[in-house]
């Protein structure tokens, strides 16, 4: 009698399974996270599959967005104040750094690789050049507590949020109540982060028979299907996979990639292979920036290629091309550029809407 | 009103319910030669080294009660805790359990699998608390930080920050405790405390001889890490079982 007078208490005030939680400050909860707000659809572009990002842990909102979203442009999760994820990651050069090889961090230091580019993130199964973080949602930890970028510790970020009065309402609308805690600090961001989709390129346009390309693009096309599809298959321009494509390591740097997670020597020069949508507005390239133009890192698998244990196989003839080819495959690339994208302003600072944009296509 | 009238209702229901369930409380002591870990104390290792211990942090969690002799296994749901030494609280882990005979407690020291690529997590496993790589994602299991006459390394350090979840390098260890008389029945509401202690002279030489002078630190995955793991999985031992 007392089970049953209790069971319909607790559905008739909406409270249930309550009676085991005496611990629940101490236990661990994965998928719980008291989502709330409108929802948001994923943006699924013609073409691209099925994404890898479990949605169910935590649902879009337009709310969780918008405070990912602020959180993205906060320089208070930097130490000093002066380096938001924005400051490596700029929407004019599709979320990687405009202009410079390695990016700058707290007290005038170095990032140790090139900042890679953010969009079509919910895609992606591994994160970081040499794939060290497995979820989007824990992947901003690595910069925040990174002592040469945003050099903070994540117990003063969440002081600093809590301090900041602006913030408790947005944690309201997106979670239902005020509390601030490290966890829905990161399925905020990953909200906004996941939200960045590039799907509209004009080599999309044309796969959905929306334009046509120039002759040379065509043909920069065929050949890159013939020699570069291997690594960058169509419609990611990933395979997400790590391959050493035989640059030698920096003597300064001494990065050997993927070995340094795996401790495997097998994976020594290994780095993720990365999209190349939106390739042009993305210079300098390689994991540590070491290439300016496009036609250079092209060139690099014609001359360049240096021959280690772990050389990726499709590499070890080169891929030979003409300097009339390249520029055509240089061609076929900046198709890849995404405007709507670099400029879509529900993307940019919501503070300073002004986007700087290359202007392209 | 109805509201209010329900509210005082279920909150009765409630704490009643409470009152009713069964517990399971496990004590965790973190000892050197029975002598209690303490930031203020120094200990000598097997290998005379002497040492500190400033910090002591671990994972205790998929916590299980056992019946060997019907090879049944009840695991406690959402059981995740860090035990921190210098939080008395933390120490104790207080679980409703169903009633029932069992003869052994098991817990992974560390974290699953699943849990370390799960993204997000609040609690016990909130990154805020420290024992989260933020280079490579995952839960350190222990950590262990003092200072040693015998490391080489500035000030003397040791610093142990043990992880890794993947193939060869995992280092989460299942321990299973048999308790000291045969089976203990957990039931009628009561609370049985059960006294764990973790010597952490083990810790150094138990599976593997690891002398402070050789690895005064060792914080990332990999052959030592793991072989850590086969020491500090054979430091706890039951006590004593008690009821409350």
């Amino acid at each position: 009698m007392t089970i049953k007078l209790f069971t319909i208490l607790s559905i008739l005030s909406g409270t249930v399974s309550v009676s085991n939680s005496v611990e629940s400050c101490r236990k661990g909860e994965t998928a719980k996270t008291n989502t709330t707000g409108t929802p948001l659809k994923q943006e699924i572009p013609a073409g691209f599959p099925e994404p890898v990002y479990k949605f169910q842990n935590n649902p879009l909102t337009e709310e969780g967005f918008v405070l990912g979203r602020k959180l993205f442009y906060d320089g208070k999760l930097s130490k000093d104040g002066n380096f938001p994820c924005a400051s490596c990651h700029q929407q004019y050069a599709a979320f990687a750094t405009f202009d410079h090889p390695l990016s700058h961090g707290f007290n005038n230091q170095f990032s140790f690789r090139n900042a890679p580019v953010i969009f079509n993130e919910a895609w992606q199964k591994e994160f970081n050049l040499d794939g060290g973080v497995n979820n989007i949602e824990v992947q901003p930890l690595a910069p925040i507590t990174a002592h040469n970028e945003m050099s903070e510790t994540i117990e003063n970020v969440i002081f600093k949020i809590k301090e900041d009065t602006s913030y408790a309402p947005l944690f309201k609308a997106a979670f239902n109540d005020n509390t601030i805690n490290s966890q829905r600090v990161l399925k905020a961001m990953a909200q906004f982060t996941v939200s960045l989709v590039s799907g509209n390129s004009k080599y999309d346009k044309v796969k959905r028979g929306e334009a046509s390309f120039l002759f040379y693009e065509q043909h920069g096309y065929e050949l890159f299907q013939t020699h570069c599809t291997t690594c960058h298959p169509e419609p990611m321009f990933t395979d997400f996979s790590y391959r050493n494509i035989g640059l030698a390591a920096d003597p300064s740097l001494k990065d050997y990639g993927r070995m340094k997670i795996t401790n495997d020597s097998n994976d020594s020069l290994k780095f993720k292979v990365p999209s190349l949508r939106n390739v042009a507005v993305s210079s300098p390239y390689m994991h540590d920036g070491r290439f300016w133009y496009i036609s250079q890192c092209i060139r690099h698998y014609r001359d360049g290629i240096q021959k280690s244990a772990t050389l990726d196989p499709a590499l070890i003839n080169g891929i030979q091309l003409t300097e009339r080819e390249i520029a055509d495959v240089n061609s076929f690339l900046r198709t890849l550029t995404d405007s709507s994208f670099l400029r879509n302003p529900r993307y940019a600072d919501p503070e300073h809407k002004t986007i700087l944009s290359p202007d392209v296509h | 009103m109805l509201t209010s009238l329900l509210a005082i209702f279920l909150s009765f229901f409630l704490q009643k319910n409470l009152q009713q369930q069964t517990h399971l409380e496990i004590r965790f002591s973190n000892v050197v030669d029975n002598k209690p870990v303490s930031p203020d104390s120094s200990y000598t290792n097997s290998f005379g080294e002497n040492y500190t211990i400033q910090r002591l942090k671990y994972y205790i969690t998929n916590i299980e009660l056992v019946n060997t002799k019907n090879h049944k296994r009840t695991t406690i749901a959402d059981s995740y805790f860090l035990v921190d030494n210098s939080n008395e609280d933390s120490r104790v882990i207080s679980l409703p359990v169903n009633d029932g005979s069992y003869d052994a407690i098991s817990f992974l020291l560390g974290v699953d699998s699943l849990h370390n690529v799960s993204g997000a997590q609040s609690g016990a496993l909130d990154p805020m608390n420290g024992m989260f790589w933020t280079w490579n994602t995952g839960y350190v299991s222990i950590k262990i930080e003092g200072r040693s006459t015998a490391s080489n390394l500035p000030q003397n350090l040791i610093e142990y920050h043990l992880g890794g979840f993947k193939g060869p390098d995992k280092v989460n260890q299942r321990i299973n405790l048999s308790f000291p008389r045969s089976n203990i029945e957990l039931s009628n509401n009561k609370t049985i405390v059960v006294y764990v202690k973790a010597d952490l002279n083990l810790f150094f030489n138990s599976v593997h001889s690891l002398p402070i002078k050789t690895n005064p630190a060792c914080t990332s995955p990999g052959r030592l890490a793991r072989q850590y793991s086969e020491n500090y999985a054979t430091i706890f031992s039951i006590d004593k079982i008690e009821n409350k």
